[in-house]
Parts: C-alpha cells; structure tokens; sequence
C-alpha cells in the first residue's frame, strides 16, 4: 500500500494505519530533527508534536500538490523552525550540550565534539546571515535527504530559485565561517 | 559544501520511534470526536442542553439587538486587513472608475506592436497597485489601530497609501465574522468577511461590495510562510465575473509578483543590478510571450523615468515612461506636438484614477 491509500484508509477510518505511516519516516524525520536541534529528547517531543499536528491535518493533504514525504518535511521544517524561535528552545538550549554530551562515552568524543560544533556553527552563522527564505532552503539541503527537486516541491518554490538560494547562501557561508 | 549529519545513536532513535509511535497513537485513540459526544449514554443530556440553547437562541433572536463581543486586533491581523482591505479597495475602485470613463492609454507617438502595448493599462495598473508590497510595506508600518466607542464599528484601521488615506472600518466578532466599511476619499464600500487561525494557518476573506458590484478577495497563508502571499479575486462589475491571482514572495532583496488571469500571466521581479533597481517581466498575453527589462533613473527634473525594453519573439523595442505612481505630474496634452522618434515619450498615466 503506497502512502496515498494509506492515508485513504486512515481517513475512512482505520487510525490504526497511521502507525504504518510514522513507522516508516519516522528515522528520517528524527535525523532531520535532531541535527537541528542537537538534543534527544526535545527531538523526540518534537516529532511526536509534529506527527500528531499532521494527523490532525491530514484530510488537508492533496496528493495533487506534493507527496506525503515532502508534505511532512514541510510541517516539520516548520514546527522545528518555530521551536527553534521560541523562548522555551532558548530556555533548553543553555543546557542541551551538557544533557547530550554526557550520554555519549564509549566513542570518539572529540572528534564527534568537532563535528557537531561545525554543525552547530555553520547553523549559528545560517540562522544569523541568511534570509528566512534561504535559511529554510538550506535547512533543508544540509539537513534533510531531500533533493532538490523535493526541496522545491517542499517550500512550493522553483527548482531553480532553490539552486540559485543554494548557491547564494554557499557563497555566504564561506565568507562567514572560513 | 556536503551534507551534515550528526552522529546518531540508532538505539535512542529506535526507542524514541517505540515511544513517538505509542505516544502518537494513544493520543488520536482519545481525542474527541463530534460523534463520540453522541454516545446513548449522554445523548438525553445532550438533547435537554441543545433544547435549552435553542431556548436562549430564541429569546435573543427576540431582543433587538444584542452587544457584538469583539476580538483583540492583533499585530499580524492588523497587517493582513491592511493588505487585503486595501487590495480590494484598490481593485474595486479601479474597475469602477474605468467603467464610468472611458480611459485608453494615450500613446500617440507609437505603432503599438507588442502584447505589452497593448495591455499596458493593465501592467501600469497593477504595477502601481502592488508597488507598495514590491517597494516595502510602508502602508503597513503605518496603519494606525484605533478602539472605537460610540461607534457601529469597534475598530478604525487608517493607513496612507501614495499619500491617499484609507479608512477601514470594522467589527469582527469572537467567530471571525468580520463587518465594515472601507473608505477612501468620497468612495464608500461595504465590506463583510471572515478570519480563521487554525494552527499555523491563516485565512482572511474579504468581500467589498458597492451597489451589484462586488471585489472578493480570499487570502491564505501559513504563518511560517510570510514571505509568499496568495491572494484569490474574484470580482463582479458591471455583470462582468474575472478570477484572478496575485502572488508576491519577498525573497532576500528580490520582490516577485504574479498576477495570473485566466491564460494571461505577468511575473515581475525587482532586484538590485549593480546598485541599480531592476524590474524584469516575463509576460504571457492573449498567446503570446515577451519579456521586458524595466530599470528606473530619475531625469534632469527629479522625476522617474522608467525605461522599458520590451522583447516579443523577433521585436525589440525600447520605452520610456514616467512614474506611473507619480501624482505631480503636469498634463502633458500640450506635449503631443512633440515629434522625438528617438525618444519616444508615453503619457499612459491619465487612466490612473483617483482611488
């Protein structure tokens, strides 16, 4: 059953489906979050917030417009953008470095600790240089497995606007945290 | 630049897919429906409180008027009505007046031979309408929100647009019906609609109405998507129905709007080319595509000057134009004798009327 006919089922009825659809973009969904916002278990309440934000919009979804797939990293995108806005990420983010960090022992934990303070920079310098516009569209491009062509289906925008947003903003980047 | 990925530990995803999952389900496993209210149990509950709200529904209904309660205006409902009212004003206003007059553009010096041409009305007409999202959102900036008392309407909007004062009046009650009046200048226009905030979802509906005559615009926005703005028109003058829509996205310092009618299309951009404004259009009109580069100077009198090079399958054609927003201007009837066919010069802006 593709996501099309499941969501059918669901909305003639069988809720229960709605588990196939979480169960198979739920990893995907969480990598995407987590990278954003660097801490289980904030990523954990986000994704259950946005599954069941698009559970409550499903019989919105037009299958005409975009796929189930880019519809969902489009919610996301969204709901990870305004936590990422709002005081209560501000409150939590003070203390995510010592809540993750600490799990985390057995590995590399230097090497791991260069990684993601690259990430958290160059999102840092995303955040603060960029557009709202180009910030989404490289959101999207560094942190989802979105293509370009779904990132566009995604933000409703043109292929080439998101090439060109990419490019611009690459350039951008660079200057910023070379 | 590649991709980024943190390290992720597969077990704590794999737990938080166990607990999203369970937690997800046990939530769309408890939430209400409007059926659910209808079990047996309730439902003599339900019928002696629906009688007892029917009751009071019409004891109201015999009062002569009971206190409409109003909602607060908030800063991103003040900018939308802005927007909107302001759009329908402007349209209604504007295919009225072209009604009662007859206003051709005036282009005396030029064998017209492009679609532009033709429909230049049109573009100027629009242009000048939407330069305000396209320049910035001044009139926005300086709406004023006032509480009205002793009034019909509880609020009063007034904002400036090209120096023209718009008044709007209005109510909107706790459901989001939304009643008033917009008013510019002499003009008058009733005005009724509604809000909905779902979410992070926004719709406005606005209906203008000046006697049969009607402008009715539907506005829908995610909040997160400020940047893009849709607006649906569908307008009824004179027995005439036209659909039309308008989109502007906001995108780093580049503008694009859209008008799309029927097969007819423009989009304009404005962007910044080597420290100079430049409004490109791509045009699709009664079958035919074209393009034309627009780049504003200001002459030797502190005026605009637009300078159009039209494209249109094997014509090129260079224009120049003034401010099509400019109010000063002189009329330049007495200018007709001048024979530049090098400097072909337009004097389109006589069908801009007074909103």
């Amino acid at each position: 059953m593709n996501d099309n006919e499941l969501i059918e089922k669901i909305l003639s009825g069988d809720k229960d489906l709605y588990a196939r659809l979480m169960d198979k973009y739920h990893n995907e969904i969480f990598k995407y979050v987590y990278n954003m916002v660097y801490n289980y278990n904030q990523t954990e309440d986000l994704l259950q917030e946005i599954f069941f934000k698009l559970y409550k919009s499903l019989k919105k979804f037009d299958s005409t417009k975009a796929s189930f797939r880019t519809w969902l990293y489009r919610v996301s995108k969204n709901h990870v953008i305004n936590y990422l806005k709002s005081a209560n990420h501000r409150m939590n983010s003070q203390v995510f470095e010592y809540d993750d960090n600490i799990n985390q022992s057995e590995e590399n934990i230097e090497d791991r600790a260069v990684n993601d303070n690259q990430i958290s920079l160059v999102l840092n310098a995303m955040e603060r240089i960029l557009s709202p516009k180009h910030f989404e569209i490289m959101h999207l491009h560094y942190f989802s497995n979105l293509t370009v062509k779904e990132i566009s289906e995604t933000l409703n925008i043109p292929d080439k606007t998101v090439y060109k947003a990419i490019k611009v903003s690459v350039e951008k980047l660079k200057k910023e945290v070379t | 630049m590649e991709k980024f990925s943190r390290e992720i530990d597969e077990k704590r995803m794999g737990i938080s897919k166990v607990h999203t999952i369970d937690n997800v389900m046990e939530r769309i496993k408890n939430e209400k429906t409007i059926w659910s209210f209808f079990k047996p149990v309730k439902f003599k509950l339900i019928l002696t409180v629906f009688s007892l709200v029917l009751l009071i529904v019409v004891v109201i209904a015999i009062n002569p008027r009971t206190p409409i309660e109003p909602i607060t205006l908030s800063e991103v409902k003040t900018k939308k009505l802005v927007e909107t009212s302001y759009m329908s004003a402007s349209i209604i206003s504007n295919a009225l007046a072209n009604t009662q007059t007859t206003t051709i553009s005036f282009i005396p010096l030029v064998e017209i031979e492009t679609e532009f041409e033709k429909n230049i009305d049109e573009f100027n007409y629009y242009f000048n309408m939407l330069k305000v999202f396209i320049d910035d959102d001044a009139f926005v900036n300086n709406a004023i929100v006032e509480s009205l008392t002793n009034s019909d309407f509880e609020y009063k909007i007034s904002y400036l647009v090209q120096n023209k004062e718009h008044i709007f009046y209005l109510t909107i009650d706790k459901n989001g019906i939304i009643s008033g009046e917009i008013i510019i200048g002499s003009q008058v226009f009733v005005v009724e609609g509604n809000i909905e905030e779902d979410n992070d979802e926004f719709e406005l509906e606005l209906i203008a109405r000046k006697n049969n005559d009607y402008i009715e615009i539907e506005y829908s926005s995610e909040f997160d998507d400020e940047i893009q703005k849709t607006y649906y028109i569908k307008q009824f003058i004179n027995g005439v129905l036209t659909e039309k829509e308008i989109t502007v996205e906001i995108e780093d310092d580049e503008v694009k709007v859209e008008i799309k009618q029927g097969n007819d299309n423009y989009l304009l951009e404005k962007y910044s080319e080597n420290g100079v404004t430049v409004y490109f259009l791509e045009y699709e009109v009664n079958g035919r595509e074209g393009e034309v580069y627009i780049t504003e100077e200001i002459d030797a009198f502190g005026k605009t000057i637009y300078r159009y090079h039209i494209s249109e399958g094997d014509l090129e054609k260079d224009l120049d134009l003034e401010d099509p927003g400019d109010e000063d201007d002189e009329d330049d009837d007495e200018n007709e004798d001048d024979d530049d066919d090098e400097d072909l010069y337009i004097n389109y802006f006589e069908d801009i009327k007074e909103l």
